[in-house]
């Protein structure tokens, strides 16, 4: 039960991790194209 | 190259060194909105849609760059598109918020204080598979969810609290047919049947068999958002089925079941005995 929820945490802490990285992505794209149209 | 080094050097770098605290503000709001979106997104398990719209805005800004689009126009696209993924999966993202704000632990007492040994586990196994193919041989519809994860309360609550020992004779009588709690599904934790007659999230996968009933989208609803196993006896036919992970397995023989039962109490044993410094 403890493996599994150790599993669950990583994969929860891998997850956050890409989704900061894609978001600081996508907001960057729209700021710079907000600000050059 | 030269060219596109010169398009950074002189556009977009002096955006970032000159930017205001307004600027900043804005930065951070639109990482704020795209995490948010992108967080419901992977928990809602729609990964593919996080990856769209990554395309998307990646296309929009590029036609924005190169025609007269305006800034109006090109928040709108943007907006228009978050709009619709709201829409599309707002069954998955109302789950996803559902299942993580309201959960609780059924019981901490019931994982920590029982000793359980490879004995006590054969007998639950027995009693459930003796439960279940009785049932089956008598076209008794039922749903068993095993768990050693968190229940959401929303779960619990539409059922009756039980916290008592597995036997088959219990369990055959819950889902005895007129009774009042049969209809509803039966939440065992480690060694005790700990609530019956609890309603379960149903599926929305429109692919399922259409002899699957709603005892069954049932099962398979529960495994989607939860890290649950759920054994359904159809009460038309008697098949035995296990859903996991949101994927049905029918026609489950003894083998399959006690398989699929070993797997979660052995689990459970090594992890207690580890904790109790047993080897």
């Amino acid at each position: 039960m403890n493996q599994n929820n150790e599993r669950s945490v990583k994969s929860r802490i891998v997850s956050v991790f890409v989704n900061i990285l894609l978001s600081l992505v996508i907001s960057a794209i729209v700021f710079i194209t907000l600000k050059l149209i | 190259m030269k060219e596109i080094i010169s398009f950074f050097q002189n556009k977009i770098l002096p955006i970032y060194t000159e930017i205001s605290v307004i600027g900043i503000i804005e930065h951070t709001f639109i990482f704020l909105v795209a995490f948010l979106l992108f967080d419901l997104l992977s928990r809602s398990n729609a990964n593919k849609v996080k990856w769209w719209f990554i395309i998307y805005v990646a296309i929009v800004s590029a036609v924005a760059g190169m025609s007269d689009l305006d800034q109006n126009a090109y928040l709108l696209l943007l907006i228009a598109f978050i709009l619709a993924i709201i829409v599309m999966f707002s069954t998955e993202i109302k789950r996803s918020v559902w299942s993580t704000k309201a959960i609780k632990k059924v019981s901490t007492d019931a994982v920590h204080s029982v000793k359980q040994s490879t004995k006590n586990a054969n007998y639950f196994i027995n009693e459930i598979i003796k439960a279940l193919q009785n049932m089956s041989k008598n076209d008794v519809g039922a749903i068993i969810v095993l768990s050693n994860t968190k229940i959401p309360t929303s779960i619990l609550d539409s059922g009756v609290k039980i916290e008592s020992d597995i036997s088959s004779a219990l369990i055959e009588s819950i889902f005895f047919p007129k009774t009042p709690l049969h209809d509803g599904a039966i939440i065992i934790q480690n060694d005790k049947i700990q609530a019956a007659g609890c309603f379960l999230p149903l599926s929305q996968e429109a692919d399922l068999p259409k002899e699957l009933g709603t005892r069954h989208r049932a099962g398979i609803g529960v495994t989607e958002v939860l890290n649950v196993t759920a054994i359904i006896v159809s009460e038309e036919t008697g098949i035995i089925s296990i859903a996991r992970g949101g994927k049905i397995t029918r026609y489950a023989d003894s083998e399959a079941l006690k398989a699929v039962l070993k797997e979660y109490y052995w689990q459970d044993l090594i992890v207690n005995n580890k904790g109790k410094g047993v080897n």
